[in-house]
């Protein structure tokens, strides 16, 4: 099966797909203002008439693509093309300043493939087990699978204050609300509009979120400045890698875990792996201020967290990350079927997956190195020149897909939102997640409810809804104090008690 | 934002969302039960709704009370203190609300322009007005403005021509 998947994708017609859209992916993540889940949207719109096979393939290697070439904006710029890179960027612009952007560069491109590497292997190892185990799900698992998605989310997505993700996560299931409800086609909360009968779509409001909002915060801050123009040959550093073999492992097994688990992503994975090498290290005290092992851990991290967050965007219809959020969007249009059974239905599309992720990394490590210079060109346009014509492709992306005209001021009401949230340090990731998982959340609790004939107990009386039920709870003490406080006081009275 | 604004942000913020809540919950006990279809009472479309607002409420009502909280004690430690400086702007960057006033304004003309007259007349007025909108504090300080505005304008006209002609005839995608 597994050959099956490769012979059917060494065509002409995938190798040059994979070639240009690892490559658009790489100038979309270096470009700052240019994200990967609003390229993914746009290019989802694009890819419309695509086949199903060569769709997935395009969006998949723009995806691995762009997470990479954000690297090169956070060495060169300190902006991270992508929020994944951010970690990139503490180290890497150390790097670049200190006269070593060429090593940095080159480190960067060397982890990033290693780290796809993890990752795939990861996928292809774990994605069937996992779509096996997801058969033994019933409604009430799934409700509660969707709950801690938003929990979780929301906590690891904005750690420093968890109620402003799960905020924003709410919002995004408020907005999955509005329009015609699957079981008695009632239009909730459509005021008579009729547009809003057929409720929000995902695409438009991603690309409102994140394009159009990316476009207003672009412009809102002051431009960067390059750090230097002139850049060497950059190579594979293999002196580097081998030296932080562990922390690669490290880095890749984490930012594979932490891509699994629902709607975090590539950004938090950056930002753990991170931290575990830096606490790890024999010298933390250069980590931020140009240290190869850091730049290591942060690019391993979020390229292996891509494999990751697309595990359970294909076994449990639930995206690991907004970018994927978008790939499973598209699986749908594109009449892929993701959750348990895509193992029984369609196991060469998984493994399909599998290779066009090996052959993306393969585009994305020569492309990584021998088109730096290039690269560094297109670093030069300016937000001015840059940004309306990204607003334009906002505007017909949307409509390309639909052909509604209201679309477009979805996605207009969704880019201001996006702004105003995220000039607030709301996350945007949880939002995406709440549109998605909305669904699966109001059927699968009012068919439980079915089910038990309103008796709330079978909600946590089943092993597998209990263990979801302990996981949330979990996750709201870790990101309410008061509350731990609270659970700890009734702890210590009843262990008080003779 | 920063300090005290994102904070006070956060209290108007928690007070907005516990009153959208409360009224989403509304909302959701309004929604009709079937009972002339006689359904499952356990499928109403409220159900979900109804739970979706009342943890907006929650979560509303947390982040105001924080945030008050938050306002009052950073208002005291304020006192006496001289206010931070803020980050100058680049000398010829349009940045901050201007920005966004531009970006707003030109955006929605665009936004309401696009269906009901020509796309590449409009999208090329839009790119040419958002480029030299951002760009006039260098023109206006630069000696060759008709040449920097050409510049523009050139720019904008491929990009009007070329952009709409690789959506319809590469990716066969139907535009407004």
């Amino acid at each position: 099966m597994i050959l099956e998947a490769l012979f059917s994708l060494l065509t002409f017609e995938s190798l040059v797909n994979v070639a240009w859209a690892t490559l658009l992916g790489i100038i979309i993540g270096g470009l700052p203002g240019l994200t990967v889940t609003m390229g993914l949207a746009l290019m989802t719109t694009l890819t419309y008439g695509f086949s199903n096979q060569q769709a997935i393939l395009v969006l998949l290697c723009l995806y691995l693509g762009a997470i990479y070439g954000g690297s090169r904006t956070a060495i060169l710029l300190n902006i991270p093309g992508t929020p994944a890179n951010a970690a990139t960027a503490l180290d890497g612009f150390a790097l670049a300043r200190s006269g070593r952007a060429s090593q940095a560069l080159g480190v960067a491109t060397t982890a990033s493939a290693v780290g796809s590497i993890i990752g795939i292997l990861f996928l292809v190892l774990f994605a069937p087990v996992l779509a096996e185990f997801a058969l033994h799900f019933g409604s009430f698992e799934y409700f509660w699978l969707g709950v801690f998605g938003i929990l979780i989310a929301g906590y690891m997505t904005a750690a420093e204050d968890p109620i402003k993700g799960w905020i924003t996560g709410f919002i995004g299931l408020f907005v999955a609300m509005i329009g015609q409800e699957s079981m008695h086609a009632y239009p909730r909360y459509s005021f008579g509009v009729h547009d809003l009968t057929g409720g929000i779509a995902l695409i438009p409001a991603m690309v409102g979120a994140f394009g159009f909002s990316e476009v207003l915060s672009t412009m809102y801050r002051n431009p960067a400045q390059l750090v230097t123009r002139k850049i060497g040959r950059v190579v594979p550093s293999l002196g580097d890698l081998l030296r932080n073999k562990v922390n690669i492992l490290r880095s890749g097994l984490i930012g594979t875990g932490i891509g699994i688990v629902p709607g975090v992503g590539e950004d938090v994975a950056a930002w753990i792996g991170y931290a575990a090498a830096r606490q790890g290290s024999k010298t933390p005290e250069e980590f931020g201020k140009g240290s190869v092992e850091g730049l290591i851990a942060a690019e391993t991290g979020n390229n292996s967290a891509v494999s990751g967050a697309i595990i359970p965007a294909l076994t449990l219809a639930v995206p690991g990350s907004a970018p994927a959020a978008v790939l499973l969007a598209a699986m749908y249009i594109h009449n892929v079927r993701p959750g348990p059974f895509i193992m029984i239905e369609s196991p060469t599309f998984v493994y399909g997956v599998f290779w066009t992720l090996c052959f993306a990394t393969v585009a994305m490590l020569v492309f990584g190195l021998a088109l730096t210079r290039p690269l560094l060109m297109l670093l030069r346009i300016r937000r001015e020149f840059l940004m309306p014509v990204i607003f334009f492709l906002c505007v017909i992306g949307p409509y390309a897909l639909s052909q509604r005209v209201f679309d477009i001021y979805v996605m207009f009401a969704f880019g201001v939102l996006g702004f105003v949230l995220r000039e607030m340090r709301y996350p945007m990731a949880p939002l995406i997640l709440g549109i998605i998982l909305g669904d699966i959340i109001d059927q699968n609790l009012r068919r439980s409810l079915m089910i038990a004939k309103g008796d709330w107990w079978s909600f946590v009386d089943r092993p597998l809804s209990a263990v979801f039920v302990v996981l949330c709870v979990l996750t709201l003490l870790a990101g309410l104090p008061f509350l731990r406080e609270m659970a700890s006081n009734m702890l210590n009275r009843k262990l008080r008690r003779p | 934002m920063m300090g005290r604004r994102l904070l006070l942000a956060d209290t108007v913020t928690g007070g907005v969302i516990l009153v959208s809540g409360i009224l989403i919950t509304l909302g959701a006990w309004n929604m009709p039960r079937f009972e002339e279809r006689s359904i499952n009472p356990w499928t109403v479309p409220g159900i979900m709704p109804g739970f979706v607002g009342a943890v907006l409420s929650i979560l509303g009502l947390l982040l105001l009370i924080r945030g008050g909280r938050n306002v009052l004690a950073s208002r005291a430690r304020a006192e006496g203190r001289a206010g931070a400086t803020p980050v100058p702007a680049p000398a010829l960057a349009v940045t901050g609300p201007r920005a966004i006033a531009v970006c707003l304004g030109l955006g929605l003309l665009f936004v309401a322009t696009v269906g009901s007259a020509p796309l590449i007349p409009v999208t090329f007025l839009f790119l040419f007005s958002f480029m030299a909108a951002f760009e006039m504090p260098a023109i206006l300080k630069s000696g060759r403005r008709l040449a920097r505005l050409l510049t523009i304008a050139v720019y904008a006209a491929v990009a009007s021509i070329a952009i709409p002609i690789l959506f319809r005839d590469v990716f066969l995608v139907r535009l407004p």
